[in-house]
């Protein structure tokens, strides 16, 4: 047993006999309970050609098992009035459910039942295909900022498995069979693979000893090997462009950034918040606020298990070549390569985090996310607590060196989006 | 008068949110100069005698602060989240902000300059592009057809002096409504905000504009949205529904949930889970101060339009004859009820239940007495909210689609004798 200080409050952290992990935080004050069961499984575990697998299993989990008729698992949670959803994502895929705290034991059971013994047949199968399908339209197919980050990510990575879409490719998301499911619910699904999250006015023994009734009794499996291959060291910039049916350019900027748990991550998410933050970040006043050429700007550090990317996406205005974006973008990075930031940016930083976190942890349901992300991401839970205490400790000088080090030409993919031109 | 001033307090957060409403919103923007309300609003924030635009965003931020001004329909709020340690100064800005706006013209223009820019960006989010063409068809001559963001004709015929004179008017102390909830005590609440803004002019309400109630469709019209290349259709379809305290309000909208409002409902199984056409398929019946819409939302691919189309009007005819059935209703009010914690589950949230009750001018229990009465809807209540208010063959359609491949599907679906009427996705007027 392990406790882990979060805020206010601690985590009980317990291994069940069978490798199931289970994250305890109990708050007599929430009203109500959140349930999360988070997987050590995401996009970065397909194959190619078997692309999308994770996302199809994540639908098929909501379908019949041995002891729940179709549909019946989605009833008896909203009859309760719980709202429950899940995620896949490229290291990870998760379900969570948040309702009254007298459901709690309901909840478990039913989770426990679905993971241990879910029926995976033919027609359903190919039914939650078509759904998946028309996903990938919603998502990419007619969203061209699915799009164009699809082909980020498809350009930046070569060899990792990064480079394929969490939705999978649509010849791929076609192609999957019943038994693709199967064996990946066989290779995946198993207890010791999982990690069960429970944020509410709980008991902490109690609790637990109901974890252990609802799914002690899986038997642990063997996991396949979480190994993909390492992409390559970038060795020059990379340039891919899309035509679009919008009505104003778009730029995407990243750089290969490093894993979730690398030293140096902290001072690239405050790098990325003196640039992006707000209204004040550097990028934000000369794009939008001041200078009038972008829409929108936004971006993202990189939060993944392995080294991913710094994002910086630009919206532009009607009339506005791309080559404002990247000049103005290109200029803001150097810039911070050569010179700190200003005491009064890094205070700017700080007093951020802290709005963040605190904003982060809200929530029954937001601690539970907090709590399974990290545990998995970033392999414990302890990290959610650390990254906060990391953040606030950067200094001016770890932000210069980080842009210097990370934010290089050599690391760099652009994907440039080019309205289409009206037909005739 | 003393302005309206709620507290939720949330101690050990570590934060406090902070709203200065007032309650008229862009249902007040003249005609032909919509988008008003929600320009005066964000120039709002631009600056104080004493302080520019980029002075204010960057104190917002230093402070540990989120800013947001915004319009809705019936409203016009600054709305802050800020970290405890700095609620005072936050606070003080806050109310700077709004007594004292600078309102100077090289603002105005870069505020107008962003606002149009994200007009035209909208041309790429397929559902906002239906949603506004849904409004519109749906109320051609009211505010709720109207967006309250306006169009690029509208917002350019704007000047400053139109957002002088609507924060003059607007900012009175009868309109004003002031929320703190978080980690404050009422005193440091009343005191950070409600004191500060004592210096508001006490005076009459702003006259709200007396708009009439809107003619409901009569027969079906469907407006296309037309977008090369979509493989995607972003369907709206649906009519008006009573507001909140109206006659059959309650029963329609627990028929609504058990219709279309859940993952088990009738519209999602019937449409994604049978037939796989659409990732979503829902209904809602939307509330505000008047008679808002009762919509069905669904996104098959295109080669599925013109069956799913004519799916959803299928099952609305069957649902206005034979309203819910009993496990659908029980499984809905169980829903629901159990649900309802999520209203309240947070200052944050009993605040902002709190402001809705007032500005949209719900039944002042509304909320407090939700369970009450989604539990009080019978079969029979029920059934007769569905075939009193439910009509599929007098309801507007709105598409997003690549019309010339759409067109014929959508005429088939609705039936002899609908209107289907065309509009380029990037038309000002939705």
């Amino acid at each position: 047993m392990k406790r882990i200080p979060l805020g206010r409050h601690t985590i009980r952290c317990e291994r069940l006999d069978n490798g199931l992990e289970a994250l305890i935080l109990a708050d007599p004050a929430s009203p109500v309970t959140a349930f999360h069961t988070w997987f050590r499984v995401g996009s970065r575990h397909e194959r190619e050609g078997k692309t999308g697998l994770a996302h199809l299993f994540e639908h098929m989990m909501f379908e019949e098992t041995e002891n729940l008729a179709a549909g019946e698992f989605d009833r008896r949670v909203e009859s309760v009035g719980a709202h429950m959803n899940a995620g896949t994502w490229l290291d990870w895929t998760y379900y969570h459910e948040t309702f009254l705290p007298e459901h709690l034991a309901m909840i478990a059971e039913l989770e426990a039942e679905r993971m241990a013994r879910l029926k995976l047949d033919e027609p359903q199968v190919e039914r939650e295909k078509n759904v998946v399908a028309n996903e990938r339209h919603l998502r990419t197919e007619n969203s061209v900022e699915g799009a164009a980050g699809e082909l980020l990510w498809k350009t930046a990575f070569r060899a990792h498995p990064y480079h394929h879409p969490v939705i999978g490719w649509m010849e791929d998301i076609r192609g999957l069979t019943v038994e693709d499911c199967r064996a990946f619910h066989r290779a995946y699904y198993a207890p010791n693979n999982a990690a069960l999250v429970v944020v509410g006015p709980v008991e902490e023994a109690a609790t637990l000893d109901l974890l252990r009734r609802t799914h002690g009794g899986m038997g642990a499996q063997e996991i396949p090997a979480d190994d993909p291959p390492a992409e390559p060291e970038q060795d020059g910039e990379r340039i891919a462009r899309l035509t679009w049916p919008t009505p104003s350019p778009k730029v995407c900027v990243a750089w290969r950034a490093p894993a979730i748990t690398h030293p140096d991550g902290p001072a690239l998410t405050v790098l990325s918040q003196v640039l992006l933050d707000g209204r004040s970040g550097r990028l934000q006043r000369r794009l939008v606020h001041d200078g009038e050429v972008a829409v929108e700007v936004q971006g993202d550090a990189g939060s993944c298990r392995d080294p991913s990317l710094f994002e910086i996406w630009v919206d532009l205005r009607e009339g506005h070549p791309q080559e404002e974006a990247l000049e103005a973008v290109y200029g803001e990075v150097a810039a911070l390569a050569g010179a700190p930031p200003r005491a009064d940016e890094i205070d700017t930083a700080r007093n951020q985090v802290l709005l963040g976190f605190r904003s982060a942890l809200e929530t029954a349901g937001g601690r539970a996310h907090q709590i399974g992300f990290y545990h998995v991401t970033a392999g414990d839970a302890a990290h959610v607590q650390r990254r906060q205490e990391a953040l606030l400790r950067v200094t001016a000088e770890d932000v210069r060196a980080a842009a210097a080090r990370y934010l290089v030409p050599r690391s760099r993919t652009v994907v440039l989006v080019d309205p289409a031109e009206a037909a005739p | 008068m003393t302005p309206r001033f709620f507290h939720e307090p949330g101690p050990g957060l570590g934060f406090v949110d902070l709203t200065v409403a007032f309650d008229v919103g862009a249902e007040a923007d003249p005609p032909g100069r919509e988008g008003l309300a929600r320009l005066a609003a964000r120039l709002v924030r631009c600056g104080t005698p004493g302080r520019t635009r980029a002075q204010v965003d960057a104190e917002v931020e230093r402070l540990g602060a989120r800013l947001e001004a915004a319009a809705g329909q019936n409203t016009v709020m600054l709305r802050a989240r800020v970290i405890r340690e700095n609620l005072e100064p936050l606070a003080a800005l806050l109310v700077e902000l709004v007594l004292r706006p600078a309102m100077r013209e090289e603002d105005f223009d870069q505020a107008r300059a962003l606002h149009l820019a994200e007009l035209v960006q909208v041309r790429d989010q397929d559902r906002d592009l239906a949603g506004r063409a849904f409004r519109r068809a749906l109320y051609p001559d009211g505010p709720v057809g109207r967006p309250a963001s306006g169009t690029v004709a509208s917002v350019r015929r704007l000047a400053l002096e139109d957002c002088v004179r609507f924060h003059r008017d607007l900012c009175a102390r009868d309109t004003l409504l002031v929320g703190v909830a978080g980690d404050a005590t009422e005193t440091e609440a009343r005191r950070a905000l409600l004191d500060r803004l004592e210096a508001l002019p006490e005076r009459a309400a702003v006259a709200r504009p007396a708009w009439p109630d809107a003619a409901p469709p009569r027969g079906r019209r469907a407006l296309l949205v037309d977008k090369p290349d979509r493989s995607q259709a972003q369907i709206y379809l649906g009519h008006f529904g009573p507001k909140p305290g109206r006659d059959h309000h309650d029963g329609l909208y627990v028929s609504t949930v058990a219709f279309g409002g859940t993952l088990s409902a009738r519209l999602m199984q019937e449409i994604r889970v049978k037939r796989g056409w659409s990732y979503g398929a829902y209904a809602q019946l939307a509330r505000s101060r008047r008679d808002d819409a009762f919509y069905l939302w669904t996104f098959p691919k295109s080669a599925d339009l013109g069956p799913c189309l004519a799916l959803e009007l299928d099952l609305l005819r069957a649902v206005a004859q034979d309203g819910v059935a009993p496990q659908e209703l029980e499984l809905a009010r169980g829903y629901l009820v159990g649900s309802s914690v999520f209203l309240v589950d947070t200052p944050a949230d009993r605040l902002e239940r709190r402001i809705e009750v007032e500005t949209l001018g719900f039944p002042p229990d509304y909320y407090a007495a939700f369970r009450r009465r989604v539990e009080s809807v019978t079969l029979e209540s029920a059934r007769a909210a569905t075939a009193a208010c439910v009509h599929p063959d007098d309801l507007v359609v709105a598409v997003l689609c690549t019309a010339a491949q759409a067109r014929d599907a959508v005429r088939k679906a609705l039936g002899d004798g609908a209107a289907v009427d065309v509009v380029a996705f990037d038309d000002d007027t939705l």
